[in-house]
């Protein structure tokens, strides 16, 4: 059977950069998901999107579904034939109801019975037909994080629609979305493409875009943009300061891409370099270039979108906003010193926290309170005083002319004052680091103050909005607090600081007055949720998650300590067997109900269960002293070495025996075992691979 | 064509929006902070009558006020507002062309519609839509309106609002808006800088903040009892007159945590009254600017 290219552009205006890529992924997921569904292979596909647009190419689709036959069940044969073998009105209703002569039908075996049975065959549609109902499903399918209607049918997407090109073996599907009917027509760049082009392959699509001033393949793109970037950077001889998510933000603004050099006035090279550079980069998208020495140059690169000869007005208005920009923050940084950063903390009564929460006054107070207290518990007490002093000043910057400006420079803006008003690296750091990591993949804080005052700050906001009920569900979290309960854990692992979860959460409900159980159970799953999110992102397998964490995580550097460990064995074949015996050892202790009672050591009177039990006191010891150390792959190597003996016990020894004294006896035995086996994590969790 | 001063701006708007079929209304007479405020756009928007129409309007933030020291930053600025109801599938075209009749060639420049979407607690309204960067300066706000008052539109009104001061230092290619050529042979510091200092000076330093919380209660109080009277639009004049208020104290910094929250929840739930009694009224008027077929 023949096969054939599906081609689908969906034309729009300006999608946000920040979605782009997701929303053409999900679009391919979705096409190739229901071609499945469909009974359809597809082969290569392609990706592609710009502001403008997401394309999606499908190679291969068969033209045609393959047929189907399907049995259908009816009545049984003593319900359908009467005694004399006609049929009756149940056979006779059967055959009307699925179109089919009873002649074509026939008596099968089933497991229930003889039945009659019908085989229907549904004959394969033509794949151009499905497509036209499949495209518009999968264009319905898209989710973006916030979405419009514009358009009567209140269709709704990240933008409003323009035009949609979906071709399928050179022809047009015909379909229609909102406003827009579907056609093979697409369009070039705004300004220096033409509006109405013609395209019917994914090759011809490409060239007709790019001769029209729109490099569709983001990978291309990138290329332009990456090779401008280091030319633009060696002919000022400048390094680039290297920036992926910028990248990768620049290549989702624009579809024709150049990468322009331009200057500033090097007398703003006076103001800390963080500043400089969020400046560019927040508010213009600039990037930065620094000397060998990694001093910040007067220049800055950015990537335009539009090919052009001439650039020196392109340029020269850039360099008059960022300019503007410049001069902004080193009037901010000037005014801002005037007044102590410590001087402030009585104006962030005024900035709200949270309604119930209170003002970023209130919350400075309960950092105060807990800072003491955490550093005691992450056993750092002699960091007590510089917490107290980076905790004073490390909301006040949100009074600062600069941050109020340059929001995401809090804490830097702060920790660069208290620099400048001489305060020592530990509290100055502090400050400037407390609110890293801001996801779970950039640095946390890289001193041990400033990695406890982000922690504290984290864990009083997350423990505030749960003593006021605002927990995170499904899509609503206002406060971020899943995002927050993500720093903490990252905080401790990275810092590797054994604490009690419990503790921790207990001492900061104290600041709310509050103690409620409930609260605490439900931090409790939110930390569980986080840990595990965190765990996903490292790789684990969930049966491993589950087997680590059924032993408790309260300290989350020993629970991944010992989901690692189980991973590092998940492969190790006699692991793998014990794993299973412990399933069963406890199946036979849940079905034996409640007993108790001391293990009599001289009723053991089998050699299998003789030798479990010494190969049990022999290896307790060990287990105990390698759980101690926290190594627990050596634990459970030494778990996995009574393999045999327990195997030999289930093969010679009947557990249920009829002598009630030795039932109970064996059954004490396996609930030492079962423990000991529980001491890294439930393994009976671990699931076999292949 | 194309003018390099500030009313040659205006006057190039004017026409070309006039071409478009727009109402041009003149900037309305109560203090907002911008153009969006104005009844033409925040009332218009609700309800199923199209609409177009354009104005300048003068938007007053008294916290953005800088004594006239800043030369990108103005206490009062004024804002060239554009809404199209129902929003044309052409639109941004309309728009790019806009600044074509402005002299703007855009084959030459760097333009990007930048995701900024607009949201107004005090309106109780919100709109998905982008900030326009040409060569690296936000000129335009460009705005499809989901909701205001509360209330969710259909059908959707786009909302074009230039930055007047900020296409003037643009097109004059100047470091500053005091230097911008107003017309006339007049700068615009020469028309505007004394304004911008003593407004300044009256915003942080000299406001009556007794007598703001006091019209703000007699402002918010005076409006309840003007939409009892079924007197929708003057109500809103003094929805108007609390938010201004609103942001004086603000910029005085008179206002505290909590008093703001509940400060802009009593402007949100006058503007959300205000929005269903003029839908209520244009209802009960059989919706006039409907036309003969009316669709839904």
């Amino acid at each position: 059977m023949g096969k054939a290219e599906l081609l689908v552009e969906l034309g729009a205006e300006e999608i946000p950069a920040s979605v782009l890529e997701s929303a053409a992924n999900q679009f391919a997921d979705a096409l190739v998901s229901l071609l499945g569904e469909q009974r359809l292979s597809s082969g290569q596909r392609t990706v592609w999107y710009t502001p403008r647009r997401l394309v999606v190419g499908i190679q291969d689709i068969p033209m045609r579904q393959e047929d189907l036959s399907e049995t259908i069940t009816g009545p049984p044969k003593s319900v359908a034939f009467g005694p004399d073998g006609n049929p009756t009105r149940a056979a006779l209703a059967f055959a009307q109801k699925l179109g089919v002569p009873l002649s074509r039908m026939k008596i099968s075996q089933t497991p229930k019975g003889e039945y009659l049975t019908c085989v229907r065959r549904l004959g394969g549609q033509r794949t151009a037909q499905l497509l036209q109902e499949l495209v518009p499903a999968a264009i319905a399918r898209i989710k973006f994080p916030k979405t419009m209607y514009w358009s009567r049918d209140r269709f709704r997407f990240a933008r409003p629609l323009r035009w949609i090109l979906a071709i399928y073996r050179n022809r047009v599907l015909e379909f229609r979305i909102g406003d827009v009917v579907s056609s093979r027509f697409t369009a070039g760049h705004r300004f220096i493409g033409r509006p109405r082009l013609t395209a019917t392959s994914l090759d011809s699509l490409r060239e007709v875009l790019r001769a029209n001033g729109v490099l569709v393949d983001p990978a291309e793109r990138l290329k332009v943009i990456v090779d401008g970037l280091s030319r633009e950077a060696a002919k000022s001889g400048g390094r680039l300061v290297t920036d992926e998510e910028l990248l990768k933000t620049v290549v989702n603004l624009n579809e024709c891409p150049a990468v322009i050099c331009g200057s500033f006035d090097p007398q703003f090279l006076d103001l800390p370099q963080e500043i400089l550079i969020t400046v560019m980069r927040e508010h213009q998208k600039y990037f930065s270039l620094v000397d060998q020495e990694g001093k910040l140059l007067p220049f800055f690169l950015a990537v335009i979108n539009v090919d052009t000869e001439r650039r020196e007005e392109i340029r020269k208005g850039h360099e008059r906003v960022l300019k503007a920009r410049l001069a902004d923050a080193a009037f901010f940084w000037r005014m801002d010193r005037k007044s102590k950063l410590e001087e402030r903390m009585e104006s962030l009564r005024n900035v709200l926290f949270q309604e119930k929460l209170g003002s970023y006054y209130d919350k400075t107070q309960r950092l105060l309170e807990l800072l003491p207290a955490v550093a005691k518990m992450a056993d750092s007490p002699e960091l007590a005083n510089d917490l107290q002093a980076a905790g004073r000043l490390c909301k006040c910057d949100l009074v600062t002319e600069m941050v109020k400006e340059f929001t995401d420079l809090q804490g830097i803006v702060g920790g660069l004052y208290a620099r400048a008003e001489g305060y020592p690296e530990s509290v100055w750091r502090a400050v400037y680091e407390h609110y890293q990591p801001k996801s779970t993949n950039s640095p946390s804080p890289g001193t041990r103050a400033g990695a406890l005052l982000a922690l504290t700050d984290r864990l009083d906001t997350v423990c505030g909005c749960f003593s006021i009920g605002l927990i995170p569900t499904g899509s609503g979290d206002p406060l971020a607090v899943r995002r927050q309960g993500n720093g903490i854990l990252k905080i401790i692992l990275d810092q590797r600081m054994r604490v009690s979860l419990r503790r921790l959460m207990d001492l900061s409900l104290k600041t709310y007055m509050t103690d409620r159980d409930d609260i605490a159970l439900e931090l409790h799953k939110l930390f569980e949720g986080r840990l595990r999110f965190l765990l996903e992102e490292m790789g684990y397998s969930y049966d491993c998650m589950n087997a680590g964490l059924s032993a408790g995580f309260d300290d989350p550097l020993d629970a991944v300590e010992r989901v690692r460990a189980l991973q590092d064995m998940r492969k190790a074949d006699d692991f793998v067997a014990l794993a299973s015996s412990f399933k069963r050892i406890q199946n036979i202790l849940n079905q034996a109900g409640s007993f108790d009672g001391e293990l009599n050591a001289s009723m053991l009177s089998e050699s299998a269960e003789r030798a479990l039990w010494e190969n049990y006191l022999r290896i307790l010891p060990e287990v105990q002293s390698a759980v101690r150390q926290h190594d627990y792959v050596r634990a459970l190597r030494v778990m996995a070495s009574m393999r045999q003996s327990v195997d030999r016990f289930f093969n010679e020894v009947l557990v249920m025996a009829e002598d009630q004294a030795m039932k109970r006896n064996r059954l004490l035995l396996l609930r030492e075992l079962a423990r000991l086996f529980s001491a890294v994590g439930d393994i009976s969790e671990i699931v076999r691979e292949g | 064509m194309g003018s390099k001063d500030f009313q040659g701006i205006i006057l190039a708007l004017q026409q070309f929006w006039n071409r478009q079929g727009c109402v041009l209304q003149q900037p309305y007479d109560v203090e907002v902070g911008a153009g969006t405020m104005a009844p033409e756009t925040f009332l218009r928007v609700l309800g199923p009558e199209p609409y177009r129409v354009a104005y300048v309007m003068p938007s007053r933030r008294p916290a953005d006020g800088r004594y006239g020291d800043n030369p990108n930053r103005l206490y009062k600025h004024h804002q060239y507002q554009v809404i199209l109801k129902p929003a044309p599938a052409d639109v941004q075209d309309l728009y790019l062309k806009s600044l074509g009749a402005l002299g703007i060639n855009l084959a030459d420049h760097d333009l990007r519609f930048e995701e900024d979407n607009w949201e107004s607690p005090t309106l109780g309204a919100w709109g998905i839509g982008w900030q326009v960067l040409l060569d690296g300066l936000e000129i335009t706000q460009f705005t499809y309106f989901q909701q205001a008052g509360g209330l969710d539109l259909y059908p959707v009104s786009s909302e074009i609002t230039y930055g007047l001061e900020r296409i003037g230092t643009f097109i004059a290619q100047v470091n500053s808006i005091y230097d911008l050529p107003w017309g006339g042979n007049v700068s615009y510091r020469e028309v505007r800088h004394r304004e911008e200092f003593e407004f300044s000076k009256y915003n942080f330093e000299a406001a009556d903040v007794e007598m703001l919380f006091k019209l703000f209660n007699l402002f918010e109080a005076e409006c309840k009892r003007l939409l009892k009277m079924e007197l929708v639009l003057p109500a809103y004049d003094y929805c108007l007159r609390c938010s201004h208020t609103f942001n004086l104290l603000d910029s005085r910094g008179a206002i505290s945590v909590t008093e703001r929250v509940g400060m802009i929840g009593r402007v949100r739930q006058l503007a959300c009254q205000v929005a269903r009694g003029y839908v209520a009224s244009r209802e009960m008027q059989g919706f006039p600017l409907q036309g003969p077929s009316p669709s839904q």
